[in-house]
């Protein structure tokens, strides 16, 4: 069978002739684009340096919001439609043939829609459905399954139950996504439910954008196969400036810490993590495991949206960590196994 | 005054490009990483040659690209305007030659599985030598290659009926 795969796969580029006549100049011209590109960037770079610093100690203090990039990437999460894509913040979601959108109004009959995009504005959605909803979130932490809290477990946040953590993709663009259900799961499994019956999430936390997926796992995917989204939020990550506890969720526990002295350890080794990844370099996948890392400010509610998630995609060569409020940096073993330590779960 | 890194681009660039659209399934893409890998070797190059290989390097940055390109899920796949209705029985092998069907039996796997096929089964590596290459366990070459061949052998798939003539054929 090695060398029948072989015939086939020499059979389909046998015949395979470049587009370019003249590879050279091809690659010359690439080359210097790209140096173009570098150039620009760092010309940007050095601007925001003289400038003071300013954005890079904010996103080191968490003190403010990300800067607005103008040229349309940084805007409005209300998703409306946009030259045949329906756009939320930096997502663009081309519609597929055949389909329509669809403005969510209360005063529309209720129904749950095939084939249709339903945009979700502010307001009363009313009780339509859709096979893909689009609205702004309300949060950017992740949702999760419930997992119910032992009878008797402490007086933390937890004690309702705990939340799993989400499963980390990569959009083509670069901005990090978490899905609440893995694609390949179970409960996604085409012929599972009756159409319609299933029910996915997919976040975009910089975005700040949610996009509800009613559909089997083969055809959320090939929806999100053709999102786009080219955010500006890459860099160190951004946390809260203050901090009253952090919680870490594995897949196998989870643990919390409000001493200041351990908050502020782990603080600090978030803080300290510069090897920032770049969108054209982020690989989280869900073929990895994730783990969540709450860091709650001191109020008003610790674990409502006032807090920042950190899901740390783990193993598998590429480690990362993404903030919900900005920032992606690549995480050594060394730093995770500290991380854990610190929370005194996991691996010790 | 000769030019090696031009000599070295127009002698090798049909064959990088080829090497591209396996890894991605796809011509267009292939070329782009073909191009973006050569742009690496460029400024490489005073290392590479005369001593070095370049084509080995290109090669390997390629298979890189592609690799962590597929951890990212959809990078190289084509952002579908149209959700594809799935083909009805037997109509692929009559309507395509079969390097289109190759290819988009190539394009429809995970990349990171195309990936792996390709070094696998058109390279020749062993499961180490890939594992070694791409930077991650043994383990994980041998899984994705698994699911890579069962999807390929699908019966509903579309090199179905070329796997099954092969079995046929060795019987």
């Amino acid at each position: 069978m090695t060398e029948r795969i072989r015939e086939l796969l020499d059979e389909a580029v046998a015949g395979l002739e470049p587009e370019h006549r003249d590879p050279v100049g091809a690659v010359v011209r690439r080359g210097r684009a790209a140096r173009r590109r570098t150039t620009a960037l760092a010309g940007i770079v050095t601007f925001v340096l003289l400038a003071g610093g300013l954005i890079a100690g904010q996103r080191l203090t968490g003190a403010a919001p990300f800067p607005t990039v103008d040229g349309g990437i940084e805007q409005s999460a209300t998703p409306r439609v946009v030259n045949g894509m329906v756009v939320a913040g930096a997502m663009q979601l081309p519609i597929p043939q055949g389909w329509r959108v669809v403005t969510a109004d209360p005063a529309n009959k209720c129904e749950t829609m095939a084939r249709t995009i339903l945009l979700i504005g502010s307001g009363n959605r009313g009780c339509q459905n859709a096979v893909v909803e689009v609205s702004r979130a309300r949060s950017r932490n992740p949702g999760g399954t419930l997992i119910p809290a032992k009878e008797g477990n402490g007086t933390s946040p937890f004690d309702s139950g705990i939340i799993t953590s989400p499963v980390s993709i990569t959009l083509a663009g670069g901005e990090p996504g978490w899905l609440s259900s893995d694609l390949d799961s179970a409960e996604m499994k085409t012929g599972r439910f009756p159409a319609n019956n299933y029910h996915n999430e997919l976040l975009l936390p910089w975005s700040q954008v949610l996009v509800q997926l009613r559909m089997d796992g083969t055809a959320d995917r090939r929806i999100i196969e053709s999102i786009r989204s080219s955010p500006r939020r890459g860099g160190v990550l951004t946390l809260p400036a203050k901090v009253e506890s952090v919680n870490l969720i594995l897949s196998d526990g989870y643990g919390k810490k409000s001493d200041p002295p351990t908050v502020d350890q782990v603080m600090r080794l978030l803080r300290g993590q510069t090897d920032t990844v770049r969108d054209a370099d982020a690989c989280a996948s869900p073929g990895q495991e994730s783990v969540r890392l709450i860091v709650d400010p001191p109020d008003p509610v610790p674990g409502t949206s006032n807090a920042t998630t950190v899901i740390i995609a783990i193993g598998d060569g590429c480690q990362e960590a993404v903030s919900s409020t900005g920032g992606r940096v690549r995480l050594s073993d060394t730093t995770l196994f500290r991380l854990k330590s610190l929370l005194g779960v996991g691996d010790r | 005054m000769s030019d090696p890194f031009g000599e070295f681009v127009t002698s090798r660039y049909p064959a990088l490009v080829r090497y591209g659209a396996l890894l991605t399934g796809d011509r267009g893409h292939g070329e782009d990483l073909a191009q973006d890998a050569l742009v690496k070797t460029y400024r490489a190059w005073r290392r590479l040659h005369p001593e070095g290989d370049p084509e080995a390097y290109t090669r390997q940055v390629m298979t890189r690209a592609a690799w962590r390109a597929g951890r990212r899920l959809w990078r190289f796949e084509i952002p579908a305007a149209v959700l594809p209705d799935r083909p009805a029985d037997g109509d692929f092998p009559e309507r395509q030659g079969t390097a289109d069907v190759v290819l988009a039996a190539l394009r429809d796997l995970p990349a990171t599985q195309r990936v792996v096929l390709v070094l696998r089964y058109w390279a020749g590596l062993s499961e180490q030598e890939i594992a070694a290459q791409l930077g991650c366990s043994a383990g994980t070459v041998k899984s994705r290659a698994s699911r890579a061949i069962t999807a390929l052998r699908r019966a509903d798939g579309p090199l179905a009926d070329a796997f099954t003539l092969t079995d046929d054929r060795h019987r």
